[in-house]
């Protein structure tokens, strides 16, 4: 059964709007993560350096995809490109090889600026890459509006994550459910889920 | 082609005063400190190796091996080029590895397709970045692996035939590959 639990609220700001917040499934993952062996990691978000510093601690190779720059900005595809245009367009923008077996994948808040469909066939990509017992971190908003883009989120330590959200113009948020990313996501269930605060939310599942 | 750089603080001595050895001095002093530059209107292709710093402002397609020595690929650079360095730093566009002996730094002008092998990485906020980093130096020293069982260097095109492979000095059955171009 999925943990359920309630983060500690926010402990502070650093600059208008940016929040700290403690995280559990971090901790988690960083529990995961401290095997002798080395990692291979996936970071799907904006790159960085606060990140890249923490990761240097462990024994791994971090992939940096930074899909809201290749894939999320791109408009829809139109009728033109065919049923499998979402698939044609992971394919090409995914640069890792396909011989990479992930142990650790960083989501962050992507997921609320993605289609179902880009969700459904980025999701069948990854899965390719993808170990039993791959972990998938994904943050998510309760609010009903977003910020127009992903925020900036980096590492700061074993339990802490740094979230500056990008600009003030907001959107409507798809509010994806955990069931619903479950049904997304073959392959991957939910482990914990943790309310952190700002209407943010953090998701952790694992790939069986 | 090269246009070199002299910094200020390496003063030229003429030669007439230089009544003991100071004409090797000179000479030694200017290989540490000389800086040789690509210009903004340069484009080169090929291989580049040598012995001393290198700035580069201009286009290179193709390799730059300066093992001992600082590379910096500057804002208005555009490198598609594997590059080998002691020290790298990048502030304009790289299509290609970067293996740092001592230290990878991306500003935050910097955009970066490819692969990273150094101990020591330092990725300014801002910076364009996807590929993958591996720090396989510090973190072996870390968890006493030995680093080669993982050496992880090369990008391969999905092209590339394993003829072309072979041919490349990395182009060993231990490497993987990492990065599709």
């Amino acid at each position: 059964m999925p943990q359920i639990g309630v983060a500690q609220q926010a402990y502070g700001t650093t600059e208008s709007e940016a929040l700290t917040f403690r995280s559990p499934s971090l901790g988690f993952v960083c529990h995961h993560l401290a095997a002798e062996r080395k990692h291979a990691i996936l970071d799907l978000g904006v790159p960085s350096g606060s990140s890249v510093d923490f990761f240097a601690r462990v024994p791994c190779t971090l992939y940096v995809e930074d899909l809201f720059q290749s894939l999320l900005s791109l408009p829809p595809p139109d009728e033109e490109e065919g049923e499998r245009a979402w698939d044609l367009r992971v394919e090409r923008r995914l640069a890792h090889s396909d011989e990479v077996r992930f142990d650790m994948i960083f989501a962050w808040d992507l997921f609320n600026y993605m289609h179902v469909e880009l969700i459904h066939s980025l999701m069948k990509r990854l899965s390719r890459s993808c170990r039993s017992g791959t972990l998938l971190y994904i943050m998510m908003s309760t609010a009903p509006m977003i910020p127009e883009r992903p925020a900036k989120i980096a590492i700061i330590n074993d339990d802490h994550v740094r979230y500056e959200p990008a600009g003030a113009a907001r959107i409507t948020n798809p509010r994806y459910t955990p069931l619903k990313l479950e049904r997304m996501m073959p392959g991957f269930r939910l482990l914990h889920s943790f309310l952190l605060g700002a209407s943010l939310q953090e998701f952790l599942f694992s790939f069986e | 082609m090269f246009k070199k750089s002299e910094p200020d603080s390496v003063r030229q001595v003429p030669e007439s005063q230089d009544t003991t050895f100071g004409t090797e001095r000179n000479a030694s002093a200017m290989r540490v400190k000389e800086t040789a530059t690509i210009g903004p209107s340069i484009r080169i292709r090929g291989d580049l190796a040598g012995d001393e710093d290198l700035l580069v402002q201009g286009q290179v397609e193709g390799t730059i091996t300066l093992e001992q020595n600082l590379v910096t690929i500057g804002k208005e650079g555009k490198v598609n080029a594997t590059v080998n360095a002691r020290v790298i730093i990048v502030e304009g566009e790289v299509d290609g590895d970067l293996n740092g002996e001592e230290q990878v730094t991306l500003k935050k002008s910097a955009g970066v397709r490819g692969n990273i092998v150094s101990p020591r990485v330092s990725l300014e906020d801002g910076a364009r970045f996807k590929g993958s980093i591996d720090m396989e130096g510090e973190a072996s020293k870390k968890s006493g692996a030995n680093p080669k069982s993982n050496k992880v260097t090369e990008i391969k095109s999905p092209s590339a035939s394993s003829d072309e492979a072979a041919k490349s000095p990395r182009g060993k059955s231990e490497e993987q590959q990492l990065f599709k171009p």
